[in-house]
């Protein structure tokens, strides 16, 4: 008797043993898990060692475990399960919640004097947004909708809020795959662009000297947000939500009254958001969804766009410069910071161009095409979003 | 003064014109389709298949209809005698129709069965048409339809044609209660890849949207600017300027440029912003590791004794 009720518990316990490893991450492993840890395992040794855009990569690369820790569906664990912590926390990407808060922090910390003083600096930001077409251009070639090629060409704005917002709004589905190669390149902006910038231009414009930039009045700085607001979405209302919530940070922060404002919003909220929105796209990434032939087309994609997008500031600056006068002329090598990868797009061209003159300074006046490449790729992305949605 | 007063004369006066039914909201409704055969269509709140009137408001706050008339005669003047109309009920709560709302009416010929239902059918006329609460007048909306050409089930009402316009049309499917505007099953976006799959047109239109946008800001502000300099550059001209120093007092900052200005570059002065920015920074950071040679003395407080936190030995007398 004794003898059959310790098997009789034995089993019970045995039983309750393997239904517990079957709950366990060992259990529900595959592959993809793996190969997805260890993409998020190198991103934070990018972020660590190399520090490679760490604000974002260390979220990210930590989103990207989180995401990938194997589990028995259906215990509301994981970011696309209903009812999970996670996926509350998504909701804020997939509603485009949180890039308009970030761009309001942006906005906050942004200082659009090197703009004001030098605007024609302006349309170097514009041309940059070619990579974003370029890439559009590419996707649809290779098969894509119209509305992922969209989504997919956004990356070549390196502005992962502005991807993360216009993906959400035209291929949801892809809105891992977009984010991450949008931060990775972002993050790999010192690797990719600086061959293309000595490839298209030649050692005696690399030595170019720009004019320093006059002081701004204040009030030059007041009026940039308010008129840039209305001239950008007049024209393209569909940026409104990026583009207004950017220029109201900047007003918060130039206007002198509201200081507590300014710095809550580039201060403690833009890190809770960048906490939250690189943890949650990193999650995003659960191999089941994540490792398809759409998201190796769309990395290789990414790439191509930030090429084009810093051959075509780059390019036009080169064309500027023909109908300039000597003296007025810019340094070709502040085309790249077109792109809105900010500061890292102007560093680049500051590191650039040092090495071939040790006392000129670009990283002033790459700010400008870098600050003006925030706002072209939220209109760039207000375009595409009133054309195919 | 004079200005308001006449543009407050004005709007009173556009008021004024504006007809009874627009007053009531009435001028909003539209008659949006009507199923003329119903044989296995929508049925009615007794379980009968009859022709029916869906009204649409078209407007933005709600409408009540009670009152209104619905008809399939012509009526020659506001005096014809022999008009016949169906007065649909007034302080019924459900002939309020809310904003963008839809409301269908069953037109069965008994005026018995309740608030939705006519007096007429609408297979004689070819004719409807609805009048506002006063009866009079032009009808808000009228439709002409011929009756030999309605198909079983299939009803006839106001759709966009391939120019965009709304017109009485036979549509596709029969929406009591709801647009008639059936969902596109091409989206957006694949109708833009049909007509650009290259993404040409995309890419000039946008890169010419974005390039206008920023180009618009830098002519602005490249005329801003100038305004400024043009600004600075006559207040520094200004006698007052001259004042301070004629009364023997200093200038609290010297303009850049000026006799007296320091030869210290804007550069260097950042360099050294930036140093002593750096160097305070420094100072908070070793704050909470200070390195000294002085002895230090913590205060005595029983509350913090270790003795009084262990066990005594018990001494033995």
């Amino acid at each position: 008797m004794m003898f059959l009720e310790a098997q009789g518990f034995f089993s019970f316990l045995g039983e309750n043993i393997r239904q517990f490893f079957g709950y366990t991450g060992f259990a529900n492993v595959t592959w993809g898990h793996l190969v997805m840890i260890c993409v998020g395992l190198f991103f934070i040794y990018l972020a660590i060692r190399h520090k490679f855009e760490p604000m974002l990569l260390v979220p990210i690369g930590f989103g990207i475990l989180v995401g990938n820790i194997p589990f028995y569906p259906g215990m509301e664990v994981g970011i696309y399960e209903e009812g999970s912590v996670l996926n509350y926390l998504y909701f804020g990407v997939v509603k485009g919640v949180y890039p308009p808060l970030i761009f309001l922090g942006i906005g906050a910390l942004t200082d659009f004097s090197a703009l004001i003083s030098n605007p024609k600096l302006m349309t170097v930001g514009a041309m940059a947004q070619v990579g974003i077409f370029g890439a559009y251009m590419i996707a649809l070639a290779l098969g894509y909708t119209a509305a992922e090629a969209g989504a997919i060409g956004i990356i070549g704005g390196a502005d992962g809020p502005t991807a993360i917002f216009l993906t959400s709004k035209l291929a949801p589905d892809l809105l891992g795959a977009i984010a991450i190669s949008a931060y990775s390149y972002m993050a790999l902006v010192p690797v990719l662009q600086p061959p293309v910038m000595r490839l298209l231009t030649t050692k005696k414009e690399r030595l170019i000297r720009m004019k320093p930039p006059r002081p701004v009045s204040q009030n030059e700085k007041i009026m940039f947000p308010i008129i840039g607001l209305l001239l950008t979405c007049f024209l393209v209302p569909t940026g409104l939500p990026l583009l207004g919530m950017l220029f109201l940070g900047n007003l918060l922060k130039e206007s002198g009254v509201t200081r507590r404002l300014a710095t809550t919003a580039g201060g403690p909220l833009i890190d809770i958001v960048t906490i939250l929105i690189g943890l949650t796209v990193g999650a995003s990434t659960q191999a089941t969804t994540f490792l398809t032939v759409k998201s190796i087309g769309i990395f290789v994609i990414g790439a191509f766009s930030f090429i084009i997008a810093t051959f075509g500031g780059v390019m036009y600056v080169k064309i500027m410069n023909l109908f300039l006068k000597e003296g007025n002329k810019i340094n070709p090598l502040i085309g790249n910071a077109g792109v809105s990868a900010v500061p890292a797009a102007a560093r680049v061209s500051q590191d650039v161009g040092i090495k071939y003159d040790r006392s000129n300074y670009l990283l002033m006046h790459a700010m400008g095409p870098n600050v003006a490449g925030v706002i072209g790729s939220a209109v760039a992305a207000g375009v595409l979003l009133g054309f195919l949605s | 003064m004079r200005m308001l007063l006449l543009a407050g004369m004005a709007l009173g006066a556009a008021l004024l014109k504006v007809s009874p039914a627009q007053a009531y909201g009435v001028g909003d409704i539209r008659i949006n389709e009507i199923l003329v055969v119903n044989e296995n269509n929508y049925e009615d709140d007794y379980g009968h298949r009859v022709g029916w009137i869906e009204l649409h408001n078209t407007g933005h706050s709600k409408v009540d209809v009670g009152g209104c008339y619905l008809t399939v005669q012509q009526k020659n003047d506001d005096r014809d005698s022999t008009w016949v109309a169906y007065v649909i009920p007034k302080g019924d709560p459900r002939t309020v129709i809310p904003p963008q709302g839809y409301l269908v009416f069953y037109a069965e010929g008994t005026a018995t069965k309740g608030t939705f239902h006519t007096n007429f059918t609408l297979d004689r006329t070819g004719y409807l048409a609805l009048y506002d609460q006063s009866g009079k007048g032009e009808p808000v909306d009228e439709v002409t339809y011929e009756v030999a050409a309605q198909q079983p089930d299939v009803s006839i009402g106001v759709m966009r044609n391939a120019e965009g316009e709304a017109v009485f049309m036979t549509l596709p499917a029969t929406t009591p209660n709801a647009t008639n505007e059936v969902e596109d099953p091409v989206p957006p976006h694949e109708r833009f890849r049909r007509h650009d799959p290259s993404g040409v047109v995309m890419t000039v239109t946008a890169v010419a949207v974005v390039y206008t946008s920023l180009l618009s800001l830098w002519l602005i502000f490249a005329l801003i600017g100038k305004l400024m300099v043009r600004l600075s550059n006559r207040k520094k001209e200004a006698p007052a300027a001259a004042k301070p120093a004629a009364e023997g007092k200093t200038p609290a900052v010297v303009p850049a440029g000026s006799e007296g200005a320091s030869d210290i570059s804007g550069e260097e002065l950042a360099a050294i912003a930036m140093a002593v920015y750096r160097y305070q920074r420094d100072l908070h950071d070793i704050e909470s590791t200070v390195l000294t040679i002085n002895k230090v003395a913590k205060a005595y407080s029983p509350w913090s004794s270790k003795i009084y936190g262990l066990r005594q030995f018990p001494v033995k007398k």
